[in-house]
């Protein structure tokens, strides 16, 4: 169950935003902005499959 | 004119007043069917607002919701009083359609006018129309459908209820129910607008 | 350029004529495979429901011979083996609750309680996945648990084949038949996303007079996210309208009052937000919709498609014509119980009164069902071609 005290409210289209996910990577070595590219991808993916269940 | 002022509180849709006043007239010691008398009448008045257009079909079902929470704390006390009703009348959604609200409404609507109405749900056989046409010997039938994939099953229904020698009116109802579908299943009536039921339903029980 | 792409060419400048309310070449023609189509094949519902392939397969068999424009999708809405392996409570399919050649039904629930309004407002996905699924998904009961989190694993990848499946299909018809997609995207009214799925239509009635406010919240915290639905991802294709599928805004549900202050405006944010990106709403107004029309005609030129169920056709004509592209004209009633004959003569009928000066797509009226007849369905594309030429 969520914790109330730390809801995300994350933006439509997103699940979990990349900035969250960024600050618990911390150090980031590589080239961020293909990570990011992929992963928000994907979360737009989940995001869609949520939804789709509220708009039957 | 509404006089009595839980059938006013009802045809306002005051649901806590219709609660507080219901409670009230029980531990006064008014009997629960003359209860019940003022909810219908002002449930009928619902259902003239409905017909002048000043209420909607939200507004009808918020009427229902009202009578349906104080039915749970009369019914218990009605058994064994005598209600005089102005008939008979079987309803429920034909069988492969489980969308109950349109009748739902139908069938307040004529409780609410006074009509002994026999409930028998969604999803009904025509077997289940039949035995309880026979059994409550009615003399009008309401038949609601709301997809229009199970406006066959109506008809062989109503073939069935035919074909069962039975001359019972069929009344159909539903969101895509015209004079069309209403020739093709041979029903008797068709409702467009749920007050329609009422009217019908009179025109039958008067003749 | 192949004839194929050449004929896709043609059909798709019909359709985008029509919808920027322009007089095309012909009247275009939208055309989709019903349920109607099992009886015609010897499969039963339950085989077209479950098995893609086969549906698919049996769209590609009927397309040759028929000519229209618009293609409105397959003979099945949804795809069971997705529900069925999250334990699905939101439908009953053909073979699986209902008798195998029974259509799909829905089972209403509130499955959204009105205590659970200001969790979801305060963040409506999270409310999602950790209250509205657990609720609306037998397997999901006990979230975090071994059947749990595998019914989640099958659920995500039954979504994704699904929609690796129809694209592939959909590319098909199209190289093979220059056929041409209706719409992407899929979204609703906020007050039916509400109404339909999450509090009921009695639940959401009923707030109207208890909880108001809430009600009003929660549909403001949808409009963003139902924008979002409609443009389906980022990368939205922004040629063809988002489907949305139009509810309780139907004449006599809601009283104008709660039509004006409840169900309007968040309908309204929704098709300026899309309209800001580019993108159209095919405004799917099913039933009567006919005391709205002046409150629709507010909306931004060319932002919704209009489709015309039972509202009045002449005076959606009048109030919303020339400024709005207008679909339909053809009962759904008259597909099933009228005769090749008598649809030839309202067709052209309609084509007269409607399609006159343009801005029009000819269509049927709501969504057509199992019990129409295959010879209606195939008179009214004939016909339209034969009266429908500008």
């Amino acid at each position: 169950m969520a914790d109330k005290e730390k809801l995300l409210n994350p933006d439509p289209g997103v699940c979990v935003p990349w900035e969250v996910k960024l600050e618990e990577i911390g150090e980031f070595p590589g080239n961020e902005a293909i990570v990011k590219k992929e992963w928000e991808k994907l979360d737009d993916f989940a995001y869609n499959f949520i939804w789709f269940w509220a708009q039957r | 004119m509404l006089t009595d002022a839980l059938s006013i509180a009802i045809a306002d849709l005051e649901e806590e007043q219709v609660a507080g006043m219901v409670k009230e007239r029980l531990a006064s010691g008014v009997a629960p069917l003359e209860i019940v008398n003022s909810l219908q009448m002002g449930m009928a008045e619902a259902g003239n607002r409905f017909e002048t257009g000043e209420y909607f079909l939200g507004e009808l079902i918020m009427c229902g919701e009202i009578m349906q929470d104080s039915m749970i704390v009369l019914e218990p006390l009605l058994i064994g009083s005598n209600a005089e009703y102005k008939g008979n009348i079987v309803i429920g959604t034909v069988k492969g359609d489980i969308h109950d609200l349109g009748k739902n409404i139908v069938v307040m609507l004529l409780k609410g006018s006074g009509y002994n109405v026999i409930d028998l749900g969604v999803d009904v056989s025509k077997e289940k129309f039949i035995e309880a046409i026979k059994e409550y010997n009615a003399p009008l039938v309401g038949m609601s459908v709301l997809l229009t994939g199970c406006q066959e099953s109506m008809k062989e229904t109503i073939d069935a209820i035919r074909a069962a020698g039975l001359d019972t009116k069929v009344l159909i109802g539903g969101n895509y129910i015209d004079d069309l579908v209403k020739a093709h299943v041979g029903a008797d009536y068709s409702a467009q607008a749920a007050t329609d039921g009422v009217k019908i339903a009179d025109e039958i029980f008067s003749a | 350029m192949s004839e194929k792409q050449m004929l896709y060419q043609k059909r798709l400048e019909r359709y985008i004529t029509a919808m920027d309310c322009g007089k095309p070449d012909m009247v275009p023609v939208a055309f989709g495979v019903g349920e109607w189509i099992a009886k015609y094949t010897g499969t039963t519902l339950q085989e077209i429901y479950y098995d893609l392939d086969k549906s698919n397969s049996i769209v590609s068999e009927m397309l040759p011979g028929l000519d229209f424009d618009i293609f409105k999708g397959g003979p099945s809405l949804w795809w069971p083996p997705m529900f069925d392996a999250m334990g699905s409570k939101l439908y009953k399919f053909p073979g699986i609750g209902v008798e195998e050649n029974s259509t799909f039904q829905f089972n209403e629930q509130e499955y959204m309680k009105p205590e659970d309004y200001d969790e979801f407002i305060a963040s409506p996905t999270e409310w999602l996945v950790n209250h509205y699924l657990p609720n609306i998904s037998t397997e999901l009961e006990n979230p975090g648990s071994y059947r749990s989190t595998v019914a989640l694993i099958k659920g995500a990848a039954a979504f994704a084949m699904q929609g690796g499946i129809m694209a592939q299909a959909y590319g098909k018809w199209t190289m093979d038949h220059g056929i041409v997609g209706q719409g992407t995207g899929f979204t609703k009214a906020p007050f039916d996303t509400l109404g339909d799925a999450l509090r009921g239509m009695k639940g959401v009635l009923l707030d109207l007079r208890r909880r108001p406010e809430k009600v009003l919240a929660a549909c403001e915290a949808i409009t963003p996210h139902n924008v979002n639905c409609g443009l389906a991802g980022a990368g939205a294709d922004t040629r063809f309208p988002c489907f949305a599928p139009l509810h309780r805004g139907a004449y006599p549900f809601l009283n104008p009052n709660q039509w004006n202050n409840f169900y309007w405006p968040s309908l309204k944010a929704t098709i300026e937000g899309l309209w800001a990106r580019g993108k159209r709403m095919l405004f799917y107004a099913e039933g009567d919709w006919t005391p709205y029309l002046d409150k629709i005609a507010e909306l931004p030129d060319k932002s919704i498609i209009f489709q015309i169920d039972t509202t009045d056709a002449k005076k959606a004509k009048e109030i919303l014509g020339g400024r709005f592209c207008l679909q339909g004209g053809v009962p759904t009633t008259l597909l099933t119980y009228g005769t090749p004959a008598k649809i030839k003569e309202h067709i052209k009928r309609t084509i007269d009164e409607l399609a006159c000066d343009g801005g029009f797509i000819l269509d049927a009226g709501g969504v057509v069902m199992g019990d129409a007849k295959q010879e209606n369905v195939i008179a009214m594309i004939e016909a339209a071609r034969e009266y429908g030429v500008y």
